[in-house]
């Protein structure tokens, strides 16, 4: 291969290092006004009303907007189950919630004027965690939605998988492990900010928006203020980072409304602090019980997760889906019951999360293995190899089989780390394993590939690029199909109204989906070309593209010429080759409702060190193995996978968001602490595995999430060998690392 | 998060940045590096109609070392005291300090005396200058006057400066030959956790316990053990003052982790001492 499999310089590396990229909040359109939110600072209440008058008169104001304005639409978005309106209706359900918009001629003058709106809220008892719904029996976040489960009123969605009989292989075990685990909420902390442009005219909407998910986002816009999805535009520029922050519908719908009533674009752009307030990672408390029978085999595991989704569903019940499927593990268990809630509280709502459901789920599941095997007094290691399936295997009931030999990467990492060789005093090793289907279940992608008569090319893929180098790798996949430089080819970033279909940039499914399409939509150019060389020249085999020219064998001529030839046009009528192309993973078998389309599996082994006067954890070292069946642009591979490492260290060892009767505390990036580069393992290393096995182009399967699975099992582990003490609750503090390791356990005071 | 609006001013010497604050009154604020003030402001916690910079008047900036102290003008930013050659020779426990303070951004701006202004609990450099027995020197509508660091602290948030009054030195006195000093911080987010400073000279020994509390806490106990080259007692006693004093939950970690760093800020001491020539050694170690 020419192209693919290199690491080749990022297209957008120049412009991001100069700040010459443009982002959603760079838009800029004439007439544009600038939009505040007013949110609430109430926990859980009844809103009243929302007094709007000193606001109006206030400088530079356009118009001030609550729910009221907008009897006609259907305000409501939200995954699966659809809660949460742009704007508060008659409660509030979280600090932070937007309950009115102020547009004004100038940022400053909205936000002035939005400090003197007045929400009337009548205050309600707030129900802080999930743990406090669930006990609350007459007070409920949603009293106009049924609940999931007729006992349980705040329960937004319930998923259950259930695979032979666990309460007999249970009772018959001759070892129950039965622990439970906690994960805390975390902060996405994408760089950029949420920011959205909307513009109505004629033509229908238009929206600017730094989304992933810019087909989900017009669907939403089409619903909300019926208007046919062919009258809604949506581009994402590039986007500052995303994490699963923005995913579906975050502010475009209240937007595109503040712009309908003031009849002019309205920019809105968010600060960190309210991003803070807008989307988090689950916290989730996960009871696990694990059956071993007699010969160490694994009989049967239990396992129930409550996920804290806050007050709004957003991608909540699909998280508790997933994390229930995932919750037995990649290991060979015959009876399996698991139970995901996703359970409201007036926190801010949670949503999709690199990883999305499985590393709390992991948290759980790759401790417990640790336990049982230091409970069997066998090595970690060993007795993981032994009883995870085997490539082929299905992941769970009749789900694709394993596309991965896990025994075998596992065993990469360990030797990578040293494992079975002698530790250094004070140190502790410990690994993990995470496996997650990847891919997002059913979906379609289409790209659109154009070749021009002067050997430039065009490749139309609604990936975002969040950062991740999806527009290198689109263009690294045409070029190598094509047989053409990379210098040559043009990515263009997502635009509903010109880039084909996609469902979205998420689940790591970029690559093997519209990549894919990005590959057959390249064949079929090629094809093309190759036809019209057959015709003109006679031979077409092994044909390439070298700038404006074509080289078969010894020939070479101009691309132009050939077309010319082949359509008989002169040079300025004769168009372009283009061509679509799709993949798609339909709907169908698997306990999902569609079959994987490959795992995504991360390895992680650590090595660490615990300060035993203090508590605190260094990693001295650090293994990481990303499957990724083939690194079209290993650079890029290694970045997801380190950048993955260092976001679950974040929630290893630091960050937690911290909330108080349902109000965010720490919501700020001085008092919420994010991994530097101080934190980082002392010496780190990232192993890509390539055996060319995954549905994507060239064998390679999705990447960017696998990284993120297992560093805190990894990590907890290590601590326990280091201090032979084991902590079940994230992060690991220094001063719970402290608690835990004292010889009497110390009362807090 | 924005700013609210404000008028800038920017005087050129010390009095007519007096007279500013003399006019505007509460409505005036110092303003520095801005490090601190203008993020209170952006939060809603303050909202100056006026804001004074000081940083252009002369005065303000100096940076004198002599044989026996450090005299550091309250413009002088964290970065220029953690370069500075002479401060790094006469003190440098103390640049040791300031490099490790929040982050290059913030230390560029950022000053010593708007930290010490600031008050705010976990300052790293209130916790050594009051060991060191440093001095603040203020100017106000009453004239100059000095006080020490320990008593210029008055709680979090609050200084003993009074209205119209402003920070123009810090005094820090060099320590002799033979006087130990250390100094020690644990930090888990973005400011320190903990900090511990220790000094042990001819004259006594002070041990000073920071970010536990409201200010900078004087161990007296442990400062006796110490002059009894009892460390390990120094240690427990700087432990039960912190236990005594703190009410909060986990008071117990923190009470231990007081005791972990005087003994790491001493061992520092130590060590310092035993690598320059001629500088006393401590009789006995913990
Ligand atoms: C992210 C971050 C991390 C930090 N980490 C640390 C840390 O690890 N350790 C640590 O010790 N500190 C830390 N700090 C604090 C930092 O040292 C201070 O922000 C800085 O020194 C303040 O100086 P300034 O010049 O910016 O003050 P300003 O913000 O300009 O002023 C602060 C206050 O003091 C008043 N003031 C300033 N100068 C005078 C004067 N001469 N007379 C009277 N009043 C005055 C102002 O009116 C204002 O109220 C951190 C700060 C930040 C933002």
């Amino acid at each position: 291969m020419r192209v693919a499999g290199r690491s080749e310089v990022r297209l957008d590396i120049v412009d991001k290092v100069t700040g010459a990229a443009r982002y959603a909040s760079d838009a800029v359109v004439p007439g544009m006004a600038h939009a505040a939110l007013v949110r609430s600072t109430v926990g859980h209440g009844v809103l009243r009303g929302v007094d709007t008058a000193v606001a109006l008169a206030a400088p530079g104001v356009h118009c001030v907007v609550t729910m009221a304005d907008f009897p006609d639409v259907d305000p409501f978005y939200g995954e699966w189950v659809r809660d949460q309106p742009f704007l508060a209706r008659d409660r509030v359900r979280f600090i932070g919630e937007p309950v009115a918009g102020v547009v004004a001629d100038t940022e400053e003058h909205a936000h002035a004027a939005a400090a003197l709106v007045v929400p009337d809220i009548e205050p309600l008892p707030v129900l802080g965690s999930a743990v406090e719904s669930l006990a609350a029996a007459d007070l409920v976040i949603h009293p106009d939605r049924a609940s999931e489960d007729p006992e349980l009123p705040n329960v937004c969605y319930r998923s259950s998988f259930e695979y032979g009989d666990v309460d007999a292989a249970l009772a018959e075990a001759t070892y129950v492990h039965d622990a439970t685990y906690t994960f805390p909420a975390v902060y996405h902390y994408a760089m950029e900010p949420h920011a959205v442009l909307a513009t109505w005219s004629s033509d229908g909407l238009d929206v600017i928006s730094g989304t992933q998910q810019p087909f989900k986002v017009r669907a939403d816009l089409a619903r909300i203020f019926n208007v046919p999805l062919g009258q809604v535009r949506v581009r994402a520029p590039y986007v500052g980072g995303a994490y699963g922050s923005k995913g579906q519908s975050k502010y475009e719908p209240v937007t595109a409304a503040m712009a309908r009533a003031a009849g002019r674009p309205v920019r809105l752009v968010i600060s960190i602090g309210d991003a803070f307030h807008t989307v988090s990672r689950h916290h989730a408390t996960i009871r696990m019980r694990t059956g071993i029978g007699p010969d160490g085999g694994i009989v049967g595991r239990d396992t129930v997760i409550t996920y804290d989704t806050g007050a709004y569903a957003d991608k909540g019940p699909r998280v508790a889906r997933k994390g229930a499927y995932r919750a037995a593990g990649p290991y060979r268990i015959p009876n399996i019951r698991s139970v995901g809630l996703s359970v409201y509280s007036n926190r801010v709502p949670a949503g999709a999360f690199r990883g999305f459901s499985t590393p709390q789920v992991v948290w759980a599941g790759e401790s417990a293995i640790d336990e049982i095997a230091r409970h069997l007094g066998v090595d970690p290691l060993g007795y993981r190899r032994q009883h995870l399936k085997r490539r082929g295997e299905p992941f769970l009931g009749d789900d694709s089989p394993l596309d991965a030999d896990l025994a075998e990467g596992l065993g990469v990492t360990a030797e990578a780390l040293g494992w079975g060789s002698s530790v250094p005093t004070g140190r502790g090793r410990g690994l993990a394993v995470g496996v997650k289907d990847g891919g997002g279940g059913a979906a379609r992608s289409e790209a659109e590939v154009r070749l021009h008569p002067d050997g430039s090319v065009e490749v139309l893929a609604a990936t975002s690029e969040l950062g991740q180098g999806a527009k290198t790798v689109m263009g690294q996949i045409a070029a190598e199909v094509l047989g053409c430089q990379l210098a040559d080819v043009q990515v263009r970033l997502s635009d509903t109204a010109v880039t084909p279909f996609d469902r979205g940039t998420n689940a790591s499914r970029s690559t093997i989906g519209v990549g894919a399409a990005v590959e057959r939509a390249a064949e079929g150019v090629r094809r093309q070309v190759c036809q019209a060389a057959e015709e003109v020249l006679g031979i077409s085999e092994g044909l390439i593209l070298d700038g404006s020219d074509i080289v078969v064998g010894e020939h070479r001529q101009p691309l132009m010429e050939l077309v010319c030839a082949s359509r008989k046009l002169p040079p300025e009528e004769i168009g372009a080759y283009s061509a679509t192309g799709f993949s798609g993973n339909p709907t169908g078998s698997g306990p999902l409702g569609a079959a994987a389309a490959f795992y995504e599996v991360g390895y992680s082994a650590a090595e660490v060190e615990v300060d035993p006067e203090t508590g605190q954890v260094r990693i001295s070292r650090f293994v990481s193995a990303a499957d990724v069946g083939f690194a079209i642009n290993p650079a890029a591979c290694e970045g997801q996978d380190e950048g993955a490492t260092v976001m679950g260290i974040g929630h290893t060892l630091l960050e937690e968001l911290e909330f108080v009767d349902g109000e965010l505390v720490n919501g700020t990036l001085v008092d919420y602490r994010v991994p530097r580069t101080t934190d980082l393992p002392d010496d780190f290393r990232s192993i890509l595995i390539q055996n060319r096995d995954g549905p994507g182009p060239f064998g390679s399967k999705g990447a960017g999430e696998g990284g993120l699975l297992a560093v805190a099992p990894a990590i907890a582990n290590a601590i326990a060998d280091a201090t032979g003490v084991r902590i079940r609750e994230l992060p690991l503090t220094p001063e719970r690392v402290w608690r835990a390791i004292q010889p009497v356990e110390p009362q807090e005071s | 998060m924005r700013l609210p609006p404000f008028t800038l001013h920017r005087p050129r010497e010390l009095g007519e940045l007096l007279e500013l604050l003399a006019r505007y009154g509460d409505d005036a604020a110092v303003y520095m590096g801005g490090t601190e003030l203008l993020l209170i402001m952006k939060l809603g916690f303050a909202e100056p109609g006026h804001l004074v910079d000081a940083k252009s008047i002369p005065e303000l900036g100096e940076l004198h070392v002599s044989a026996d102290r450090l005299a550091i003008g309250a413009g002088v930013t964290h970065r220029r005291i953690e370069r500075h050659h002479d401060v790094q020779r006469a003190l440098p426990v103390l640049v040791d300090l300031e490099r490790r303070i929040a982050n290059v951004r913030v230390r560029n701006a950022g000053t010593l005396g708007g930290n010490l202004c600031f008050a705010e609990p976990h300052s790293d450099p209130a916790t050594l200058l009051t060991a060191l027995d440093a001095e603040v020197e203020l100017a106000g509508p009453a004239g100059r006057r000095r006080l020490a660091v320990a008593d210029f602290i008055l709680g979090a948030l609050s200084t003993a400066l009074d209205p119209g009054e402003v920070l123009t030195h810090v005094h820090v006195p060099v320590p002799g030959p033979d006087t130990l000093v250390g100094y020690e911080r644990i930090v888990f987010t973005e400011r320190p956790a903990a900090t511990v400073a220790v000094v042990r000279g001819p004259a006594g020994a002070r041990v000073v316990v920071g970010a536990l509390g409201p200010r900078p806490m004087r161990v007296p106990h442990a400062e006796m053990r110490l002059v009894e080259d009892d460390i390990d007692a120094a240690v427990e006693a700087t432990s039960s003052a912190v236990a005594d004093t703190d009410t909060e939950p986990g008071a117990d970690y923190r009470a231990h982790l007081a005791g972990v760093l005087l003994r790491r800020a001493w061992s520092a001491a130590t060590a310092n001492a035993l690598s320059v020539p001629g500088a006393a050694a401590p009789t006995k170690q913990g």
